[in-house]
């Protein structure tokens, strides 16, 4: 596995422009990146740079590159990034809990709360901001875990209901799990099965509520 | 509406005891309180504890999505909050300026005043208003600095035991120099605690103000205010007092919950939490030195005991403002010096508050604010005279009277004497121990009937030497008098004087090298957190508590046969004792000379089933109410009810029986002084002419006798005893005195009271704490 990665730097797929992540904007919680594709990249914020992660930070135009794999996540750096103390030079795989270093400026910590889930979670530790202030970002495996639980994935505090995000074939699905009805934006029937995430309109139910958003 | 209020204090689980004894004394502070604040009661969801991890209130329903665009030139991302003054979300300006918008609901012109007054205040240490704005409906909506962190409210719920603090005073000493920016421009916050205090990079900002200051003047029914309010406000809010000091006793009470974890007044109810605030002393033994002290001054309940503002406050914590307004840390060797200068420089500099009323004048709306007089206040020796002394006696608690008694001759030799006979019955085998106290209560019982009467005079007697001996002695009043403040005395002791950083250098340690290398060795002393000198301190008591309301919890999850079961076999089992135990008494009540001639089958008949009975209405009712929080008065209620019943039945049983009372009473050894005219006079329709009890005389005393006793905490299955001696005298004690009111034949009265504490006791179940290994009784 480790061995099919190459150290040069990988020409951006044009497929990728389709997956550009989402934010998911949760009421009361926070906004968070979605990112399902199989690559992620992530580098400085500036107006012509079309990484899918932009942090306001002192990084390379392109600092490093996510992929995803059967068991988590690895990372290619493009720039000076250490890890537990390390300076990696290949992929790596990452594990919940690694502190990201990126030439001694940015601090991103990487959280993968449950081993079920191939699904983590990318917070900025040092006092730098994601373009358009985030609270994270989620780097996607199969499903994802949305809830007052702390082994979410993402750590909803107040609500009593539970989501899970999973993919199938080329859409996210959403399941609620709550006692209370779900509701689509302004439509005043209530949705019961799985169904696919909506794009711009509010997913609400009794104590919660959120969008999925274009940047 | 005041529904929240009508509710006398419970008695019960009051942490700090000293906030039950004066509920009358207080009641017109809280109704003050109360007029001043009627709108915060007009809530009846009002949630009065902190919830973790909810900032806002839950649940949140956000009145726009994502990507709406109700103010022109901002797209909404997503909700943040919703706080006491409405929605809060996070938005973007159509350039890509990040900002927070709340929306001002109903547009209140008194709001808005208040923003505008505010607009330009600019500091670190607070969230920074941009503008104000109006949507085409015109709502008003604040535009402020958006704040990426979390609030204090959700770093303090990451640490339930309190944060270090060498991480909570940097943090505390940026509030505080928010609040100093504030009150140097004449502004008093009114509405500080955690939830409006934000974390952002580690910068602590300050936000709402310049709207909180108008909660009083115009808070509306239906809109939650944001929770745990009550906590953070300051006893003098009730009389309409707003000077700066009640933004000082709300630090206080955040720099309390930093170092702790807990609010130092928590209650079930809001008015709990008010009383605590009006009467109860904080509890400072889980904070190091020095803050205790500063927070001691801090909270005092006289806010011209506290500090004069957040500057003096901050420069008790060994910190100064640097010439940009931000909290350093003082590098100064000599502290004392210079609390003492800043505190003068302060007095000299600081303007008085300068409040906006509702109209938006600017008005002066303390007009008794004088600093002069209050360093007077601080200073003024200490006041005596008996008349203050006795008034100072009333106002002790229970602890503050043991320690007294502990002193006086007499209590002392009774003290003595009490711990020789307890340690000999120590030294007995449990068994031993049992029989000795069976022993011990039936000689009581069948002595009762001279005892009794010979107790209570001699008890008067005593009371009236006690009292004498404190008043006009030279005793000194014990320390931590809690309710010396609450009708504007000064309290009993002076708040000491303060020696800030002396301590502060040996409790936190971040100085720098230098100020290291001045550091006494004992520098590392930071973490031994020193207790504070404190009356009495009740651990085991506050740990016991802790263990029972575990416990309780455990019980509500029990099945309903579990405790069908419990209850019914207890039921079998007093009927056993008590039958037993009437007869038993019975019995040797006939070998007392003076009952030989008389021993009567009735009475010994009417006293089992009345004790089996009475047992059984304690037992039923006890099951019943040992999965709940204890409701005094509402326990108090039902049992007298329980009484008026059991009261029908004596009545009808004496009848039944043919109980001879007159033969009883004319034959007892004690003559009890009552005339018997007297009585069926005073009380007509309760007595009949020779003074037996009639009807409504049997319900009096058994309605009394019930109301009286907390009889459910005898039979409570997590008392803290499996039986207790004492319970049962104070069982017979209330019985004997209420006998004093609602004169009822002895001595069968106290050997219902006697025997009825004994079953219940008994047939109680009983969870000993000491054998559940996973409680922690530490």
């Amino acid at each position: 596995m480790l061995s099919s990665f190459s150290r040069r730097i990988v020409p951006p797929k044009p497929d990728r422009m389709m997956h550009k992540p989402k934010i998911l904007w949760i009421d009361g919680v926070g906004g968070f990146a979605m990112c399902d594709a199989s690559e992620i990249s992530l580098g400085q914020s500036f107006p012509s740079n079309e990484v899918d992660l932009a942090i306001r930070g002192d990084l390379s135009r392109r600092a490093a590159i996510f992929r995803r794999s059967g068991d988590g996540h690895w990372i290619q750096p493009f720039q000076s990034v250490s890890i537990r103390g390390a300076q990696i030079e290949r992929a790596t795989l990452l594990a919940d809990g690694d502190l990201l270093d990126f030439g001694n400026r940015l601090l991103l910590r990487y959280k993968r709360p449950t081993k079920l889930s191939g699904t983590g979670r990318l917070e900025i530790a040092s006092q730098h901001r994601w373009q358009t202030s985030l609270s994270g970002a989620l780097l996607l495996g199969e499903s994802c875990i949305l809830g007052s639980d702390p082994s979410s994935h993402v750590h909803c505090p107040n609500w009593g209901a539970k989501i899970v995000l999973f993919r199938h074939q080329d859409d996210w699905m959403v399941r609620v799990l709550s006692s209370s009805p779900v509701f689509i934006g302004n439509n005043p029937e209530p949705i019961g099965a799985p169904f696919p995430i909506p794009l711009g309109q509010r997913v609400h139910g009794d104590d919660f509520s959120m969008t999925l958003a274009t940047r | 509406m005041f529904n929240i209020l009508k509710r006398p204090p419970p008695s019960k689980g009051t942490r700090n005891e000293t906030g039950k004894n004066t509920p009358d004394a207080s009641g017109e502070l809280l109704n003050q309180f109360k007029k001043t604040h009627q709108n915060l009661f007009d809530n009846k969801s009002f949630s009065t504890r902190p919830k973790p991890t909810d900032a806002f209130g839950a649940p949140m329903k956000f009145q726009y999505a994502s990507g709406d665009s109700p103010l022109d030139g901002y797209t909404i991302m997503r909700g943040v909050g919703i706080g006491g003054f409405g929605e809060v979300y996070f938005a973007e300006s159509d350039s890509g300026k990040e900002v927070a918008l709340k929306r001002i609901q109903k547009n209140m012109d008194v709001e808005m005043r208040g923003v505008r007054h505010c607009l330009n205040l600019r500091h670190p240490n607070l969230v920074a208003i941009y503008d104000i704005r109006f949507d085409k409906d015109q709502q008003g909506w604040i535009v402020m600095e958006f704040i990426e962190g979390e609030s204090l409210r959700e770093t303090l719920d990451g640490f339930p035991n309190g944060m270090p603090s060498d991480r909570a005073l940097p943090l505390f000493a940026q509030i505080c120099a928010g609040v100093t920016y504030l009150h140097d421009q004449g502004i008093v916050h009114r509405d500080l605690k955690p939830a409006n205090i934000f974390i952002d990079s580690s910068f602590a900002k300050i936000g709402d103000y310049g709207l909180s200051k108008y909660i009083s003047a115009s808070r509306r029914g239906g809109q939650t205010e944001s929770v745990g309010t009550f906590h953070y406000m300051a006893p003098e809010i009730g009389k309409g007092e707003y000077g700066k000091e009640i933004d000082v006793y709300s630090l206080g009470i955040i720099l309390f919950e930093m170092l702790t974890g807990n609010v130092p007044f928590d209650g079930e109810s809001t008015q709990e939490i008010i009383l605590k605030h009006l009467t109860a002393d904080p509890d400072l033994r889980d904070v190091p030195e020095p803050f205790a002290n500063i927070i001691q001054r801090a909270l005092a309940k006289n806010p011209t005991l506290r500090f004069r503002d957040a500057r003096e406050l901050l420069s008790a914590l060994g910190y100064d403002l640097d010439v940009t307004g931000l909290a350093s840390k003082r590098m100064s060797t000599q502290p004392n010096a210079s609390v003492e200068r800043a505190s003068s420089s302060t007095h000299a500099a600081t303007p008085r508050p300068v409040y906006v009323n509702a109209s938006g004048e600017v008005a002066d709306a303390d007009p008794e604010y004088s600093s002069v007089e209050r360093r007077e206040d601080v200073t003024a020796p200490q006041k005596t005279g008996y008349w203050y002394r006795f008034e100072k006696l009333l106002l002790l608690s229970w602890e503050q009277h043991q320690a007294l008694l502990a002193k006086e001759p007499i209590g002392k030799a009774v003290i003595y004497a009490k711990k020789d006979l307890l340690d000999r019955l120590q030294a007995l085998s449990k068994s031993g121990r049992d029989i000795a106290y069976v022993c011990i209560i039936i000689v009581a019982l069948v002595n009762a009937s001279w005892l009794v009467p010979l107790a209570l005079p001699m008890l008067a007697v005593y009371l009236g030497w006690y009292v004498t001996w404190f008043v006009f002695g030279n005793e000194p009043i014990p320390a931590s008098i809690s309710h010396t403040q609450r009708n504007g005395q000064k309290p009993a002791r002076a708040v000491p004087k303060l020696r800030p950083a002396v301590g502060l250098q040996e409790t936190v340690h971040y100085e720098t090298k230098e100020a290291d290398s001045r550091t006494p060795s004992t520098g590392v002393g930071a973490k031994s957190s020193q207790p504070v000198a404190y009356v009495k301190p009740s651990t085991s008591k506050e740990s016991w508590r802790r263990w029972q309301d575990t416990q309780r919890a455990n019980l509500r999850t029990r099945g309903f046969w579990t405790s069908l079961h419990a209850t019914t076999r207890s039921i079998t089992f007093s009927g056993f004792i008590a039958s037993t135990l009437a007869i038993v008494a019975g019995v040797l009540a006939y070998s007392h000379p003076a009952f030989r001639e008389n021993i009567n089958v009735a009475a010994v008949a009417w006293l089992a089933i009345m004790t089996t009975a009475s047992s059984w209405a304690i037992l039923t009712l006890s099951r019943r109410w040992e999965m709940r929080d204890e409701d005094s008065i509402a326990f108090r209620f039902v049992l007298m009810v329980a009484g008026l019943i059991l009261g029908t039945l004596s009545y009808q049983l004496s009848e039944y029986l043919l109980v001879p009372w007159a033969d009883i009473m004319s034959s007892s050894p004690i003559d009890v002084s009552l005339d018997d005219k007297q009585l069926s006079q005073r009380w007509r329709g309760f007595y009949d002419e020779a003074g037996f009890p009639l009807l409504a005389g049997h319900m009096a005393y058994f309605a009394t006798l019930f109301w009286a006793v907390r009889w459910w905490r005898q039979s409570d299955i997590l008392r803290r005893k499996r039986f207790s001696i004492l319970t049962i005298l104070w069982s017979v004690l209330v019985a004997a005195l209420i006998q004093g009111i609602f004169y009822f034949p002895t001595p069968w009265c106290f050997i219902l009271a006697g025997t009825t504490s004994f079953v219940v006791q008994l047939a109680s179940p009983w969870i000993d704490s000491t054998r559940i290994p996973e409680t922690n009784l530490s």
